[in-house]
């Protein structure tokens, strides 16, 4: 029997004592795991909502209101928010801090002897986000069928369409089962291939057709009239400067974040705050038990430390048996932390509001904090190991 | 023509000079050892009496390598134990001395048998050589149908004679017993006794003990008083 045998085998000593630890140190150690991808999963968020939200803004036609920017349309040739919009916009002193522009124009299309009357026709430049208009507020349409307009479609005659426009008015019942490049569509007199079925959840954001925006000019000529302008900035600390310069484009109203995305932000940074000093707590919780396991099990086993290196024992055996002891003591945690990391993730993600789900990285997170738990549960027994004689060992017991 | 073997100066196992040791408990310092001069043939049973705290104890480790002296010389199978260092003296302690505890100190976990193997397994045997020997050394104190049973499982005097086989694993010229039948028995101390005694013909044991009747069996027995050899 070696030394790691050996050390494997004292945690079989008191059976009870060692189920007790394993228990106790899987618990704190998958809580610890779960902790710290929630404040990494609630930094990640923060850091989402920054760039997708908090330097996002929405310039619209002066006077205008809603998603759909309705009350502002004038006539073809009197109108203001327009293409010289989107140049002014590009002209900005904090120019250089524009990250992306993506400019849009909308038709609404009414046909009262449908179902759901109200639709929309947004042109927009192939490859922006395609911002269908939901029933509160913009809608991130997914494509549930063929794919978005892409950069090559610049100039042509294509089409997506939201799952109830393609349902009710082009008749598809099943996007998935549908060959879409034999579809077509005709608006004002124009064919357009349909290429894409989009869904965002709701009817009314589900009843739009995105067409590429040179399409959208060539078939419904609304001169240089744009509907919407999105600017985003490359940080969230260029905001206000920008939002101060875009203000004195005269035709165009700023709307910038709402309060309750600034709300959401402090709550998931104090979120985040929380879960990582909670992590940082159970990290210390989770060592403090390992060591005091290790502590515990060198200061009952003087004399056998003693005896061994009195039997000839060298230093390297005693200290083996004492490593063994503890990597398997935490290799056993870490077997009962992956055991438990799944059932408290799901409680986790309840209770945070938050996805959290287990995967490679949780089981490489356990293996790793695992391995330096157990390298901190050795440091004591190792430096007792080499510094006693067999004489003072025995003294000791 | 070569001399007589009888007539030959016989070189000593154990041979010290001028040995002392001194601890310090808090400020008061502890002469364990002072002077001792000591000089013992193999092979045969020795004994070394007196008080308790005389420092028979002391002495015992300084032997056995299992401390070291604060001043003096200690000559042991030939090997001066001042010279040696940290490994060699675990090597020296694994090959020459084999050791005896007045608590038996066997490994609560390891089987009879894998208790005996222990120190054969520290000196690199290999596995299958090992496990033969233990049984012979088992057989020969008289409990191989007790090889794998663990102490707890076992009687006091038995947990000594595995303690008395596992001193004699590696075969070492010298066996040290500090108080082999203190925490036993008359009757079972007798058995130890007779156990000591028949090693002690190929191998000299030296053997602390409070036991008149386990003295009287030594071929010398020494006195020790106050850290000091009493003649």
């Amino acid at each position: 029997m070696g030394a790691i045998a050996r050390g494997v085998g004292n945690l079989l000593r008191s059976k009870p004592r060692t189920l007790v630890c394993v228990t106790l140190f899987g618990l704190v150690l998958s809580l610890f795991v779960l902790l710290a991808q929630a404040a990494l999963a609630a930094r990640e968020q923060v850091a989402t909502l920054e760039a997708r939200v908090r330097t996002l803004i929405e310039l619209r036609e002066a006077g205008a209101f809603g998603t759909g920017g309705f009350g502002g349309d004038k006539p073809v040739g009197e109108e203001a928010f327009t293409l010289q919009t989107l140049e002014k916009v590009r002209r900005i002193r904090s120019a250089k801090h524009l990250a992306r522009v993506d400019e849009y124009v909308y038709k609404p299309l009414i046909d009262p002897s449908r179902k759901n009357a109200y639709a929309m026709i947004i042109g927009l430049r192939p490859g922006a986000a395609l911002r269908a208009i939901g029933e509160v507020d913009y809608e991130n349409a997914k494509i549930i069928a063929g794919r978005a307009p892409r950069p090559d479609d610049e100039h042509a005659f294509v089409a997506v369409v939201g799952r109830l426009f393609a349902e009710q008015r082009l008749g598809i019942d099943n996007p998935q089962a549908t060959l879409l490049e034999e579809r077509k569509l005709v608006l004002d007199g124009q064919d357009f291939r349909l290429v894409g079925i989009y869904s965002t959840g709701n009817d009314f954001g589900d009843n739009h057709v995105f067409i590429p925006i040179e399409a959208f000019r060539a078939t419904f000529n609304p001169g240089d009239k744009l509907s919407k302008i999105f600017v985003t900035l490359d940080s969230v600390a260029h905001v206000e400067q920008a939002v101060q310069e875009l203000k004195q484009i005269e035709e165009a109203d700023v709307v910038t974040t709402p309060e309750a995305v600034s709300t959401a932000r402090t709550t998931l940074a104090g979120l985040s705050l929380a879960t990582a000093l909670g992590a940082v707590l159970l990290f210390g919780v989770a060592a403090t038990l390992v060591v005091f396991v290790m502590v515990l099990a060198v200061r009952e086993r003087y004399a056998e430390i003693g005896t061994l290196k009195a039997l000839g024992a060298s230093n390297l055996e005693v200290v083996v048996q004492f490593i063994a002891e503890s990597a398997t003591l935490c290799a056993l945690g870490g077997l009962g932390a992956l055991a438990l990391v799944v059932p408290l993730s799901w409680a986790t993600s309840y209770a945070l509001a938050m996805p959290l789900t287990p995967g490679a990285w949780t089981a490489a997170s356990i293996v790793v904090a695992a391995t330096l738990f157990a390298g901190l549960g050795c440091v004591y027994p190792v430096a007792r190991a080499l510094q006693l004689s067999p004489v003072e060992a025995l003294r000791k017991a | 023509m070569s001399e007589p073997a009888s007539d030959k100066p016989q070189e000593p196992v154990v041979l010290l000079a001028q040995v002392t040791k001194f601890y310090r408990k808090g400020a008061q310092e502890v002469r364990a050892l002072d002077g001792i001069d000591l000089r013992i043939e193999p092979p045969g049973m020795v004994a070394i009496v007196g008080p308790s705290g005389s420092g028979k104890s002391s002495l015992l480790h300084m032997i056995g390598a299992m401390d070291r002296p604060t001043g003096g010389e200690i000559v042991v199978a030939n090997r001066r134990l001042a010279a040696l260092g940290d490994a060699d003296l675990t090597a020296f302690r694994r090959q020459t001395v084999g050791f005896v505890f007045q608590t038996f100190n066997l490994i609560p976990n390891l089987t009879a048998l894998e208790n005996v193997m222990l120190p054969m397994e520290f000196n690199g045997v290999d596995k299958r050589e090992r496990g033969r020997r233990a049984l012979v050394l088992l057989e020969r104190v008289g409990l191989r149908a007790r090889a794998t049973h663990r102490p707890g499982e076992l009687s006091g005097g038995e947990q000594q004679r595995v303690a008395i086989a596992r001193a004699l694993a590696n075969d070492p010229p010298l066996v040290l017993a500090d108080e082999p039948t203190g925490n036993l028995d008359s009757k079972t101390g007798q058995l130890i006794y007779e156990l000591l005694e028949e090693i002690a013909r190929e191998r000299t044991v030296i053997v602390v003990t409070h036991a008149e009747p386990l003295a009287q069996r030594a071929k010398r027995v020494i006195h020790i008083q106050d850290g000091r050899l009493v003649q």
